[in-house]
């Protein structure tokens, strides 16, 4: 097995290279995210919303696969592979044409050597057969942090709400003013009215809904449309020699 | 466009519970559901429209009676126009086949930034929708430009024109009930002696329409528009109970009773099937006959009603109350008149009576069908399969619509199923 560190080779860091400098190039030391890190009973980068990105760890080092670690008594048990590596490069807020330096995300698996079947044995037992060969996944992602995007979206969405309550009441107010009437002792509906008259105003209620989320959701839709496929990027002809790893 | 980066699409992390992605899911889904389920609604209160067509024609020579097969015609082309179209889905959804399948724009909505890039990759669901309902809208508007600048033009009138000149040919004027006091009259009382008669008759009648020798052809009132043939009423509730008294003999109490006469239960759920229904016996006849003269003489006023509700005025609906929606303010009060407000087509909007058929809700339903064609495209991530769930659906509303609208048309207007083909 072999243990890797990923680095940035950037030759236009000039303060604070003198340290790293080897063999006359500035490296920067790509972060490594693992995300089934476990201290002690903790698990800080297993996050269910990204808010808890906060105590997240990070590391330096990283393994493609384990043989060693899970040997017991010289006999293999179990092995550990990366499963799913995903380099991650973000976009700066201030200036969007600059990357933060990338960071490194992988989650590991582990098998026990008790459950492994040769792929073309004959034993019959088919999940394990189908288990013999994994599909790992490497993927080279380019974001952006969208949390001043959803800020302005919770905005929108409170004032395109306030308009939807506002033409939802003047639809009720028109059809009530239609149909009720002074003078008029049952209305033709007899005792259905009243329940007619909740599905009504529900179902006006649905309509101004969907006549104004609909046009909203488009357009937000519409703006990832336009500022991501309609932009000539010089990133997307750079991507692949962006960011090089050594090991 | 732009030269420089902007942005980046926001990363889709599987490991998080809350994806960013889930508000783009959640959105699509509720408006979906929301919006079918209020379609559905829409079509259920459509194939309940209170329907009546009035017959101006006088008896001719020794015979008291009129020729029934006018209203016939009229019933079978208003069947028809119940679940037709402003714009042809078919075309509609040919012309995503082209663009997405044929041109293989479907990746327009890969992660990738450089749009004319169309290789094949992970599509990206905000801008998959994006795509799609682009192609819709355009798909949409080319129709709508067609129909505009060429088709309604120089080729044919549009289909409101096209019925109103057919029942004022057949003089049968039609009078609609979509909500307890709102509904929409077609005047179509033609200046001519007599609709029911030979070619030459036809021929001569229009000549001398032509040469100016007859009234004009819309209502003869104070208030309306030179020619004015479509109205939006405002109703009284007296004027509500009258119509009430007789038609409700028409159709309503009778479909037990006629279930009762003739075995069939069919009547009591308002669809005959295939097999159409008894002549109907004498008293709705009557009936029949009695609400056709108490509309004649409403509409004419004559002789002139005794009670201010039976009263009608004519008058313009003003400008902002169109744009809100605001019916009269006047309707509310005492011993209110009704109110005939003109229903004149413009160069956006049609004749505001299709309101009850789908030319009326064209709007509504391309919405469905953009919000349908992104639902299987999430299920299935298949453009073929997005095409077809999206026709079947509309074929399904289109049955929906068209049988339950025919149930509807033949109880109330005591034309036999038979006829509407």
């Amino acid at each position: 097995m072999f243990f890797y560190d990923m680095y940035l080779v950037d030759n236009d860091l000039e303060a604070d290279c003198t340290d790293m400098e080897i063999g006359g190039e500035c490296l920067y030391p790509v972060p490594v995210l693992i995300r089934n890190l476990r201290e002690g009973s903790q698990r800080p980068n297993a996050n269910f919303a990204k808010k808890e990105e906060v105590d997240d760890t990070f590391a330096r080092r990283f393994f493609l696969f384990d043989n060693q670690s899970g040997r017991e008594n010289g006999e293999l048990k179990a092995i550990r592979y990366a499963k799913t590596i995903i380099l991650q490069n973000t976009i700066q807020d201030i200036d969007p044409s600059k990357l933060f330096p990338p960071t490194l995300m992988i989650e590991y698996v582990e098998r026990q050597a008790s459950t492994w079947v040769e792929r073309d044995s004959d034993t019959g037992d088919d999940d394990a057969k189908n288990m013999a060969i994994d599909t790992i996944l490497f993927k080279s992602e380019y974001t952006m942090q969208t949390v001043d995007f959803w800020d302005n979206i919770d905005i929108v969405i409170g004032f395109v709400s306030a308009i939807a309550c506002v033409v939802w009441i003047i639809r009720v107010r028109n059809w009530q003013t239609r149909n009720q009437r002074l003078g008029a002792a049952a209305s033709p509906d007899g005792e259905a009215n009243s329940t007619m008259y909740m599905v009504h105003v529900v179902m006006i209620a649905a309509h101004t809904f969907v006549l104004v989320f609909f046009p909203f959701v488009f357009g937000i839709c519409a703006y990832w449309f336009v500022f991501f496929k309609l932009q000539v990027s010089p990133l997307c002809e750079r991507r692949m020699s962006g960011t090089s790893g050594n090991n | 466009m732009q030269e420089t980066v902007f942005v980046m699409m926001p990363a889709n992390n599987e490991y998080y519970f809350i994806n960013e992605y889930y508000f783009y899911e959640m959105f699509f889904h509720a408006l979906f559901w929301v919006h079918t389920f209020h379609m559905l609604y829409t079509i259920y209160m459509q194939c309940n429209v209170d329907i009546f067509f009035v017959d101006w024609e006088k008896p001719k020579g020794k015979t008291s009676e009129v020729s029934i097969w006018r209203t016939l015609m009229v019933a079978n082309v208003w069947n028809e126009m119940q679940t037709m179209r402003k714009t042809s889905i078919e075309v509609s959804l040919v012309g995503m086949g082209f663009f997405l399948l044929g041109l293989d724009l479907q990746n327009n909505a890969t992660m990738q930034p450089d749009l004319d890039d169309v290789s094949s990759g992970y599509i990206n669901i905000a801008l998959r929708f994006c795509n799609t309902a682009w192609f819709f809208f355009v798909m949409f508007m080319l129709q709508w430009l067609a129909n505009f600048f060429f088709y309604e033009r120089y080729y044919k009138e549009p289909r409101s024109q096209i019925f109103v000149d057919l029942c004022t040919m057949a003089k049968i004027s039609v009078f609609m009930m979509d909500e307890p006091y709102h509904g929409y009259y077609l005047h179509c009382r033609s200046p001519y002696e007599f609709a029911d008669g030979s070619m030459q008759n036809l021929a001569e009648q229009l000549k001398k329409e032509e040469s100016g020798l007859t009234t004009d052809r819309g209502l003869d009132a104070a208030g309306a528009p030179r020619g004015c043939q479509t109205f939006e009423l405002f109703t009284s509730p007296t004027f509500r109970g009258q119509f009430d008294k007789v038609y409700s003999a028409l159709h309503q109490n009778n479909s037990a009773a006629l279930a009762q006469d003739t075995g069939r239960l069919g009547h009591m759920v308002g669809r005959a099937g295939g097999k159409g229904r008894s002549p109907p016996p004498e008293r709705m006849i009557t009936a029949l006959k009695e609400l056709n003269l108490f509309l004649q003489s409403f509409v004419e006023q004559s002789p002139p009603p005794q009670k201010e509700e039976l009263k009608r005025i004519v008058r313009e609906q003003p400008f902002l109350d169109q744009i809100v929606g605001t019916p009269p303010a006047d309707i509310r009060s005492q011993n209110a008149k009704c109110v005939f407000y003109p229903d004149q087509k413009s160069w956006m909007f049609d004749h505001n009576f299709l309101y009850v058929t789908f030319m009326g809700i064209e709007t509504d339903l391309v919405i469905h069908n953009i919000l349908t064609f992104n639902i299987f495209d999430m299920a299935f991530s298949n453009v073929s399969i997005s095409i077809l769930g999206t026709y079947i659906m509309h074929l399904f509303f289109v049955w929906l619509r068209g049988s339950f609208g025919q149930g509807n048309l033949a109880n109330k207007t005591l034309v036999d199923d038979k006829f509407l083909i």
